[in-house]
């Protein structure tokens, strides 16, 4: 027996050392697989919150908010789940990569199976309304806040917007909680045909800040929808007297 | 062991798993060439190569069960043993410097030099030690790769499979460090006669 070949099999018997056993090779293999299909199935929570975020947004609203195009888009983007996605497709790719077979596929079509498969789920995931309820799981998450910005857009009392949960509802009436927790009475008393609010319902509301805490709304609709869909429809726009006019559009602009 | 003699890789392993004595056929088989491989990557001394040749044995033989019949035995061994040196190469904070390459290798080199129609400058001995010396100065990631095509004649398949890389990129490096190659030998042509060419690796 050669001398390098006597060493080490007096090393192995020394040691006492042994193969390891075929399920562990197995099992970790498994296990990248595993890893790998929870990254594209919670990135596709992350697409079907992104395409929630977009298809919800008032894309013509820049004008009311009195911001330019490019300032409005930019407030618009879904940052938080964007970042959120590519983690977990960064992920998915560094896990298949280490599978047995993985380093023969080039990176670029890696990415590009992680995000088909995660942009198909995604959408089907938003066609049942889990883009919605993923963005509400995280909204109250304090690194949630730190990249959304629909508040800066939507929740500026002194700008004249609000947005919230509804808590409370009478005649003229509603209480809603904004993101960062606080209540408002919001007066109804200039919108004509009220729709039946419900308690938890999300809404804009474009309107005057009347005292701390208080606010009389002018325009309402869903959060979750551009303005004048779903069963706001039917509400009237509000016409403002001449002087009020003068005074919202000095505001707004 | 005779009863290595008419035994596959793949049959070894096997036998192997049950017998480690089988197991030293295996070592017996690829000593030679896994030791020729490590000198020609890295500037280890002989004493390191022994230790290293030993741990990229004791370590294909502690994943014997990980080994892949689809795979050519001979991959798979060669990615432990470059995963090993590489390795190595942390661990001590050493990047390969002048590594060597026999010159009764001249022969493998003539694969290159064929490749890139330098078979002309081949005649002459001196052109064969600067093809030899360009060889050695290149970057690790391009004097590995044609290492592997040139001197130890493996297959772009190979090659694959022992580096983990797509088949795609391994023809780029090949066609990436023989362009550097190229651009290294039109260099030293030009200092031919003003000074010797500078050894040095990147």
């Amino acid at each position: 027996m050669a001398r390098i070949a006597k060493k080490v099999i007096e090393k192995i018997e020394e040691q006492h050392l042994k193969p390891a056993p075929r399920w562990q090779f197995k099992l970790h293999e498994v296990l990248l697989w595993v890893f790998f299909g929870l990254a594209v199935f919670l990135g596709s929570f992350a697409i079907a919150a992104i395409l929630h975020n977009l298809l919800s947004n008032d894309w013509g609203a820049f004008a009311q908010l009195g911001k330019s195009p490019f300032e409005y888009v930019f407030l618009s983007i879904p940052y938080f789940w964007i970042i959120v996605f590519a983690g977990l497709l960064a992920l998915a790719f560094l896990d298949f990569k280490k599978t047995e077979g993985g380093y023969k596929f080039r990176s670029i079509w890696i990415v590009l199976l992680s995000l088909g498969l995660s942009l198909i789920f995604g959408a089907s995931l938003f066609f049942f309304g889990i883009g919605e309820k993923t963005d509400r799981v995280f909204e109250r998450a304090p690194i949630f806040n730190n990249f959304d910005t629909r508040p800066r857009l939507w929740n500026n009392p002194l700008e004249n917007t609000l947005m919230g949960e509804i808590t409370k509802v009478s005649e003229k009436q509603i209480e809603i909680e904004d993101p960062q927790g606080n209540t408002w009475k919001v007066d109804l008393s200039l919108i004509n045909k009220l729709p039946d609010f419900e308690v938890g319902e999300r809404i804009r509301i474009m309107g005057e800040k009347t005292s701390e805490n208080e606010f009389k709304a002018k325009i309402i609709w869903p959060l979750n929808q551009p303005m004048f869909r779903g069963r706001f429809q039917n509400f009237e726009m509000p016409t403002p007297n001449k002087n009020e006019r003068n005074n919202l559009e000095t505001r707004i602009n | 062991m005779k009863e290595c003699q008419n035994k596959t890789d793949e049959q070894l392993v096997l036998l192997s798993l049950s017998n480690e004595n089988y197991f030293s056929c295996l070592v017996e088989r690829y000593e030679k060439s896994l030791t020729r491989y490590i000198f020609r990557i890295s500037s280890v001394t002989r004493e390191d190569a022994e230790d290293l040749l030993q741990d990229i044995f004791i370590k294909a033989y502690i994943n014997l069960n990980d080994f892949d019949p689809r795979l050519k035995f001979s991959s798979w061994i060669y990615r432990i043993a470059h995963n090993e040196v590489v390795s190595f190469w942390r661990k001590n904070k050493a990047r390969p410097q002048l590594v060597s390459i026999d010159d009764s290798e001249f022969n493998l080199i003539e694969n290159l030099a064929s490749d890139l129609d330098l078979l002309d400058e081949m005649e002459k001995l001196e052109n064969k030690k600067n093809i030899k010396k360009i060889l050695l100065s290149l970057k690790t990631e391009y004097r590995e790769i044609l290492v592997l095509k040139y001197l130890e004649e493996k297959s772009y398949e190979e090659i694959s499979d022992i580096l983990k890389k797509p088949l795609g990129t391994i023809a780029s490096l090949i066609s990436r460090a023989k362009a550097e190659f190229r651009k290294r030998l039109a260099e030293n042509r030009n200092r031919y006669g003003e000074q010797k060419p500078e050894i040095g690796n990147q």
